[in-house]
């Protein structure tokens, strides 16, 4: 037998049950006092911290803490800035990422990219163009660019929307209590919003965190390219049930009070242009092509803007996609070309002739 | 049941309430703890409090056989049925599938394809811990260092400690088992000490590992990053790993501390080692005393000459590597760990070693570099991956993000060293025993607005809970 082994033995009986387990013989008024004062300074800083946001002291939101509130902070400043732009891009992230700010430059149109990421209504992109037509001068021109799949969304976000009111400084406060968590309800999310966020880099996560890595980045980039962004995914064509049934397009009831709102917010004598944008080909029903001319006609006529543009293609190759609504950089290039060439030329889209009810 | 969740506070207070109410009856608070431990453990799958009861039962069984059995081939009898079954259960969940992948990639590498069947297996969580915690128990009651449990109820409290069940500490049986058979006394030290260590375990839970978390993430996604990014993800991510798993650590010590109990520490300001050696006394201090007294020490230790003695502590990391999960990148964390201690006793045994001293900053230094180039591997998907990741540190260029990444890592590393001076400078005991309740309080509020402002930012899980 190994030398280093002893004798086992089994343990104690066990301990009878009417003996005592345990009891307790800490001071409670320590505890007390120590967990009163704890959580009773956790709660006067969020005293405080709710009264610096009441007041205003705590400054705006950095919006940066995420990359809508960082796309939607850029556009804003793209659009209040001084710049030659005498053209605008407005819509929703098929325009953020399928216009090409860069190719249109080097094309002699100096425009500027106001599309964003968010789930907005067409009457919330109306206000970043009134905002550009507010700051810049001469002849205008808004282009309204969206994928027909906007065009049926469901109610815009409540939170993108309150970010763009921040973003665009409107004049009501652009702070309200907020309590679905204990960070919110001290106020203390907010002032991270409004500190941290301009001290510390937010990374992000997914292909954007890839090519862009934090929200500051992507802004410092949205900023030199006039505010296009590239999209980084790889389109899988692979038809799934979802896809199918998305690829039924029609317009929300909503639309049509969005649109009117939306065309009451650009000034007069500017002109408006609408554009639907392309679908890759894995995903276009047989008569897509019709469909869309047919909803651009309608959408374009609650706009007072010019119906389908012909020039343009409705449907792309799947290479061409990231997504099924953003193109890959190169294939976004080429269709801004297309878009470059279509603006050029002079040519305009046919007045609508049909009227389809929604 | 995971710490970082508002579910786990409830619990924590309901179970702090019942624990009150059972004072007078000691069967009742082994039965609470027992029933705690099986509903905190089955909230994450029911399923799987069947297999803890069941390999728990085989070891209980075999524990009492040891102990009563005088023959010594039969008291050897029970302790291999007792190894067995618990080296079955963990290679069965753990390890099952991989090994067959491996051996399909091997055989496919060798151009002779074969059909071995594909084991998709679920693992149960905290297996590895438990199981080492349960083989600890019949091998120190085969070797005579604890007495066998013959309370059923009681050994399965001690078993099955919610708060040490799933990620450790790994306990042996003679330090907690007689905490359980003696009557425990909440003492001001032990009440003052647990609040401070949860709430310090969730502040570097919650603020730092979770602050690192999506850093890390950026800097690992493959083909994203490449130069200096590399460098600085690997050290976020050893930061992310300590403060997940310290913190941890500390919240567990903490909650048993306000139950009575005592819990090992399990981490000794590691990333202050000045060389490998050193680093294995301070970090998972439970997990690498159990591979040094049940692998390393059993092998011959170092009592059988300089290249067994290599041999020995590179097998026992390559196991300890193995034991952190079924991946060839733990293997080679495993090595790279075990190649370094190897490297670091032989260099010690020298002359040249004997009589030269190595600054400490310098030996700092390597032994940061030696940890971080395990830590690649640690994180990476894969083998391939990491060294693709080696290579793009000067393949690819940094991308115009990296300034960004610095000024993100460096205050969550600063932090991290601030809170390492402060634990070594006031540990938890001095700071119970010694500190007027204002400090103590006025630090807890402080960390707890950090910890308010971070919670659920990220979403809840430990990175050990995977092992």
């Amino acid at each position: 037998m190994d030398p280093s082994i002893r004798i086992p033995s089994i343990g104690p009986e066990p301990t009878p049950a009417n003996g005592p387990s345990h009891s307790y013989s800490f001071d409670r008024k320590d505890l007390v006092r120590n967990l009163a004062a704890t959580l009773g300074l956790l709660l006067v800083a969020g005293i405080g911290a709710l009264g610096l946001l009441w007041s205003g002291w705590a400054g705006r939101p950095a919006l940066l803490g995420d990359p809508d509130a960082t796309i939607l902070g850029t556009k804003a400043r793209l659009a209040s800035g001084i710049s030659e732009a005498r053209m605008a891009f407005v819509g929703d992230s098929s325009c953020l990422i399928n216009v090409d700010i860069p190719t249109l430059r080097s094309a002699g149109i100096d425009a500027v990219n106001l599309g964003t990421l968010s789930y907005l209504g067409i009457d919330d992109f109306g206000l970043l163009a009134q905002r550009f037509c507010a700051h810049h001068t001469g002849p205008l021109e808004v282009v309204l660019v969206v994928h027909p799949e906007c065009l049926r969304l469901a109610q815009p976000s409540a939170r993108h929307r309150t970010l763009l009111a921040t973003a665009l400084d409107s004049p009501e406060p652009s702070w309200r209590f907020r309590r679905e968590s204990l960070a919110e309800a001290l106020g203390f999310e907010d002032l991270r919003e409004r500190w941290m966020d301009r001290v510390l880099p937010t990374p992000m996560r997914g292909g954007l965190g890839g090519r862009y890595g934090f929200t500051r980045d992507l802004q410092r980039e949205l900023l030199r390219q006039g505010g296009t962004l590239e999209e980084t995914a790889h389109y899988d064509p692979t038809p799934t049930a979802a896809s199918v049934a998305s690829a039924e397009y029609r317009i929300a009831p909503r639309i049509r009070s969005e649109c009117q709102r939306f065309r009451t917010r650009l000034p007069g004598g500017v002109s408006l242009r609408l554009i639907l944008s392309p679908v890759p080909r894995s995903h276009a029903l047989r008569n897509h092509e019709a469909t869309v001319a047919g909803m651009s006609d309608t959408v374009a006529g609650w706009l007072g803007a010019p119906g389908s543009d012909h020039a343009l293609p409705s449907i792309l190759p799947d290479a061409d996609f990231g997504t099924p609504t953003h193109l890959r950089p190169e294939a976004a290039r080429r269709y801004t070309r297309r878009l470059a060439e279509s603006m050029l030329s002079g040519s305009q889209p046919q007045p609508p002739n049909r009227r389809p009810s929604p | 049941m995971i710490f970082n969740s508002n579910v786990f506070l409830v619990f924590l207070a309901v179970v702090s309430l019942l624990y009150w109410l059972v004072r007078h009856r000691a069967t009742r608070r082994d039965w609470l703890i027992l029933g705690a431990s099986l509903g905190f453990y089955g909230w994450w799958d029911w399923r799987f409090v069947g297999l803890l009861l069941l390999t728990g039962g085989v070891d209980f069984g075999c524990a009492l056989r040891i102990a009563t059995e005088t023959r010594p081939e039969r008291r050897r009898r029970w302790l291999w049925l007792s190894l067995l079954s618990n080296l079955a259960s963990l290679g069965y969940f753990k390890y099952a599938g991989f090994f067959a992948d491996s051996a399909a990639a091997a055989l496919d590498h060798l151009g002779l394809s074969a059909p071995l069947p594909v084991l998709r297996v679920v693992l149960p969580a905290g297996i590895s811990f438990y199981t080492f915690q349960a083989l600890s128990y019949t091998v120190d009651v085969y070797r005579g260092h604890v007495a066998a449990e013959r309370d059923p109820i009681r050994y399965f409290a001690f078993l099955t400690f919610f708060p040490q069940l799933v990620a450790g500490p790994i306990e042996r049986a003679s330090f907690l088992l007689p905490q359980f058979r003696q009557p425990r006394e909440i003492t001001q030290r032990l009440m003052a000490q647990g609040l401070w260590l949860i709430v310090w375990g969730f502040f570097l839970k919650g603020v730092i590992a979770d602050s690192l978390a999506p850093l890390v993430d950026l800097a690992f996604q493959p083909g994203a990053a490449g130069g200096s990014v590399i460098v600085w993800g690997t050290l976020a991510f050893g930061g992310q790993i300590y403060g997940d798993f310290a913190g941890y650590s500390a919240i567990a010590r903490g909650v048993a501390n306000t139950l009575g109990f005592e819990l090992s520490a399990n981490f000794a300001q590691p990333y202050l080692a000045e060389n490998i050696q050193e680093f294995w006394r301070r970090w998972h201090q439970s997990l690498s005393s159990w591979f040094r007294d049940y692998v390393y020490l059993p092998l011959g230790g170092d009592r059988k000459g300089a290249a067994r003695t290599f041999a020995h502590v590179l097998v026992t990391f390559l196991l300890a590597g193995l034991w952190h999960g079924a991946n060839w990148t733990f293997v080679v964390w495993g090595l790279c760990h075990g190649v370094a201690l190897g490297v670091f006793r032989l260099w010690r045994a020298s002359t040249l070693g004997r009589g030269l001293r190595i600054p400490s900053a310098v030996g700092w230094l390597l032994t940061l570099s030696v940890v971080s180039l395990g830590w690649l591997f640690f994180r990476a998907a894969s083998v391939g991956q990491a060294w693709d990741l080696i290579r793009a540190i000067w393949g690819r260029p940094s991308p115009l993000w990296s300034e960004s990444y610095a000024l993100a890592v460096v205050p969550a590393l600063a932090a991290i060293g601030a809170s390492d001076w402060f634990q070594r400078r006031f540990p938890p005991e001095t700071v119970a025993t010694t500190w007027d309740w204002r400090w103590r309080a006025a630090i807890q509020g402080g960390l707890l607005i950090a910890i308010v402002t971070q919670w659920g930012r990220v979403p809840p899980g430990f990175i050990y809970f995977q092992f």
